[in-house]
This record gives C-alpha cells, structure tokens and sequence, in this order.
C-alpha cells in the first residue's frame, strides 16, 4: 500500500448531539417604551458552541442578544416578559446581581472600545470591578493569551490601547471581556468594523474560544455566520404600518449551521440568505 | 497569519477522508483479486459487505463538500480541491463498486478453472488496476503532476491486457461450456479496465487542481486531441 492514509473514527463524521443548552429562552418579548421590539422568542442555546443570529435590519437581533446579559436593564423604557434561563437559573430572578451576570457573561461590542488607558488596565479593569486581583499579572497574560494577543503586545502594555490598531483594540476588548473568566461570550456585530484580515482573525479566536466558552454573534453577515457558527437563529420583521401592525422581529427559524444554509425548512429564511429578501 | 482555522481543518479532513476512501478500496481489490483466484466465497461475500463502508464515506464526503460550498464560499485553489475531490470521491465509489461487481462473480460460482492463461491476464490486469489506483491517491495528495501525467500510459497496457482477453477467448470457441465462463471473465476484464478508466480520471482531476486547466488525458471519441487541454 502506497498511501498510507488510515481510516480513522472521523472520516464518518458522526451527528453531533447538541450538548446541555447554557441559555433556554422561552417565549421572551422585549418593549421600549410599550412598543414591541421581539416576541415569541424560544430557543436553547448549546454549551462550548457557536450561535449565530442573522436577520434583517430592525428584526431585533441586537435587542435579544442584549437580553442574556442583562444589558437591556440599561434602556430606560426597556421592558422584558417570558424567561431566560442561565444554567437552569432564572436570569430576571429577584435575587440575581446584574453585575455578577455581566461577569459571567461577557460582552463585545460593534466598534472597539477600549477604555482611554494602558492596555494593562483595559485588561485589569474588569479584575478590579469584580475584586479578582490575586495573581493579577497572570490573570492578565491569561485573558490577552486567549485572545490572541499576547504575542503582539507583551513588550508594550504600559502604552495606551488606543495606540493598537482596530483589529487589536477588538481583540483587546475579547480580553477584556474574557479576563473575569465567563462562560459566555456575547458579540454584537464585533467584525464591522474591521478589515477582512482582522475580521478572519477574530473568527479564527471564535473558532479556538469555542473549546471553553459559549458565543452568541450578532452580524449582519452571512457569510460569517456561515463560516463561523454551528447553530444559526435566523429572525426576521413581522408586520408593518400599511398593514397597522407595529413591525417587530420574530423568530423564523433555528437550526444547525449547515442545515439553515443548504436546506432550511422556512421558505423566509431561504429567501433571506438566497438574497431574495431583506 | 491568517489561516481561516474552521475551514482548514474541514478541507484537510474531507481530503483525508477521500484518501482514506482510495486506500479501502484499494485494499478491497486486493481482496477481491484474491477471492478470484482461489474461489473464495467468504472473502468475495466480505468485500461485497465492506462496500457499505466505502459508500458511507463517500456519502459523508458528499455532505462534507456540500457544506463546504455553502458555508466557506471556496475560491481559487480551495474552491479547485473542493471541485477535485467532489469529483475523484464519485471515481473512488464507483471503483469500490467495480470489486463489488467482480465479488458477486466470484459468489456466481462459474465452473472457470483453477489455472488458465485467462487467469493470468486477469491477475496482471489486477496488479495494474491497483498501482495506477496507489498512484492516483498519491499524486493527488503529493499533487504530484507528473505522477498524474503517467497514468493514461498505465492506462494504455491496461487496455493491452483487456483486449488480449478476447485473444484467449477465441482459444475456447469450439468448447461451449469452457466458452461460457470465458465469456465471463471477458466481463471481469471489463470491471478491471474500468477500474483503470476512473484512476486516469481522477488523475485528470488531480491535474485541474494543480493547474486550473481541465484535461482530459484520453478522449474517446476525439483519439487524434488525446492530452490537449479543453479548459
């Protein structure tokens, strides 16, 4: 025999089961001020995965991402009915700490946003908030080593963040997020403002995070959700003034990665990703 | 540097996969070239049942290629080896189901003696289906061009070998129960030159990878263009 390829387990893949969801979404609405934003929304959001949220614009896919961290408590107006549940726990429950919420559950933002210090205490800010400063060196390479980042600055953390390139200050920001050690990682439109270099950086760290942290994206490209994500949730607009229903987003459909973009069972969705809508 | 992690490792392991295929069915000619020669029922009735194995890869290979296309968007030189391997995985198949198709021979218990010249062209015709399929697995994963380019020469004594049977079938014309099996092994010889036709056609795609020009090294119905480039 020449070749001496063997036949290993994985060259029959096998259907992957969906692990324990971290998130179970159940039937959540978000208002602003009584006006409906989402509505209907069920869905379970695996563990150590992936899910991407791709829709139209104004289909509330921001709004809902925002939900799992709690981030909607800071819209005045902002209102949420149905539950979330977070490893089983209600996340509105009365006795839940926002701000334990946002450190379990870590947040990256359409455009880079680091803080207007060193790129040390971008990182060590979120450490000091939540009082872990034991080993705070460590804890520091840790965060900018998971984001990839550690290479390119370890000779320069004392200068300012904002001296890093777009690309640099969003993984900079992923670190930032990572460094309170949270399981989840939510990422609203985080490539938009990147070039397609930076942008494949960051979805090569998605690719390697996906190991140790749940991600949940928000991009108004499909294309990356498609590269990117295992699980796609695809929402879309429902109703509109001509038809006197104030427009709000829907959940159309929520599946495998591969199955939303060869074979989705909504003729909305494919519609939708064919281009032929939205 | 930018290595676009997710969908390297996926076109690693479909091509991985789709080598892995060649080496089965390499394994199973063997198998079944063996089963030819001793009458062995339990070995031709085992690589009829390892076929299953053959077919779940290639349909894996489908899928995982399907789901390339649509989610990575392939250009260049991965969208070429996406191309080459759709196309090669089909070839592989196919090969896996020529040895099927000599196994249910073997199965047919034809009364074809244990030794004849016959026999011997088959076991020739054999040796080389198999070497042209090793080369054509190792051009394509060394993208080795001129390893491809060799085939179509393999490919010429194959069909030496194929045509000389009908040579020694003329040498039982007059005997009509030896004339009977003979006639069959005619069709074994076919399934041998066939399984030579799809590693030249894999070696064909082996040389679109590499160069981005579809060639077809033999053309059978246009003899005098036979290695002139069509694309």
């Amino acid at each position: 025999m020449i070749v001496e390829t063997e036949l290993v387990r994985d060259d029959i893949p096998i259907p992957e089961e969906h692990p324990a969801p971290v998130f179970q979404v159940r039937d959540v609405a978000v208002t602003y001020g009584g006006q409906p934003a989402v509505e209907g929304i069920t869905m379970d959001v695996p563990s150590d995965r992936i899910t991407a949220l791709i829709g139209p614009s104004g289909c509330g896919k921001s709004t809902l991402i925002r939900c799992f961290n709690r981030m909607n408590d800071l819209i005045p107006g902002a209102a949420i009915a149905g539950r979330i549940d977070y490893h089983g726990l209600d996340l509105y429950g009365p006795n839940v700490d926002p701000v334990e919420v946002r450190r379990r559950i870590g947040m990256v933002f359409q455009q880079p946003n680091p803080f207007p210090k060193s790129i040390y205490e971008n990182v060590a800010f979120g450490l000091r908030v939540n009082k872990m400063t034991d080993d705070l060196d460590a804890r520091i390479e840790k965060a900018l080593r998971d984001a990839a980042l550690w290479d390119e600055v370890k000779r320069k953390l004392k200068t300012p963040a904002t001296s890093l390139s777009g690309g640099q200050q969003q993984r900079l920001c992923i670190a930032r997020a990572l460094a309170t050690a949270p399981d989840v990682l939510l990422m609203d439109e985080p490539c938009s403002a990147l070039d397609p270099i930076a942008t494949t950086k960051i979805e090569d760290l998605m690719h390697q995070l996906k190991t140790n942290y749940t991600i949940l994206i928000v991009t108004h490209n499909m294309q990356q959700a498609a590269r990117v994500s295992d699980r796609t949730a695809f929402l879309t607009v429902q109703g509109s003034e001509e038809e006197g229903i104030i427009p709000r987003g829907v959940l159309v459909e929520f599946d495998d990665t591969e199955r939303i973009f060869t074979n989705p069972s909504d003729s909305r969705t494919e519609d939708y990703i064919t281009g032929r809508f939205g | 540097m930018t290595v676009r992690l997710n969908f390297s490792e996926k076109l690693d392991r479909t091509e991985s996969a789709l080598l892995a295929q060649g080496a089965l069915v390499r394994q199973q000619l063997d198998r079944v070239l063996n089963a030819l020669k001793a009458k062995d029922s339990d070995s031709a009735s085992a690589v009829v049942r390892e076929d299953d194995r053959v077919d779940d890869i290639y349909l894996a290979t489908q899928t995982r290629i399907l789901n390339l296309l649509a989610l990575q968007a392939p250009v260049a030189g991965d969208l070429r080896l996406v191309s080459a391997i759709l196309h090669s995985n089909m070839h592989v198949e196919r090969m896996g189901d020529l040895t099927v198709n000599i196994a249910k021979f073997v199965l047919d218990e034809h009364p074809y003696p244990p030794a004849s010249p016959m026999l011997d062209r088959l076991a020739e015709m054999g040796d080389r289906a198999g070497d042209m399929l090793d080369s054509a697995l190792v051009a394509f994963a060394q993208r080795d061009i001129d390893m491809a380019e060799e085939l179509p020469v393999s490919d010429n004594a194959l069909d030496r070998l194929n045509r000389g049977m009908l040579d020694d079938l003329r040498d039982y014309a007059g005997d009509e129960e030896s004339f009977e099996w003979a006639t069959n092994l005619i069709l074994v010889a076919r399934y041998l030159e066939r399984f030579g036709d799809h590693a030249v056609d894999i070696g064909e795609q082996t040389y679109f990878l590499i160069t981005g020009v579809f060639r077809e090294f033999t053309d059978a119905s246009h003899p005098e263009r036979d290695g002139h480039p069509t694309g």
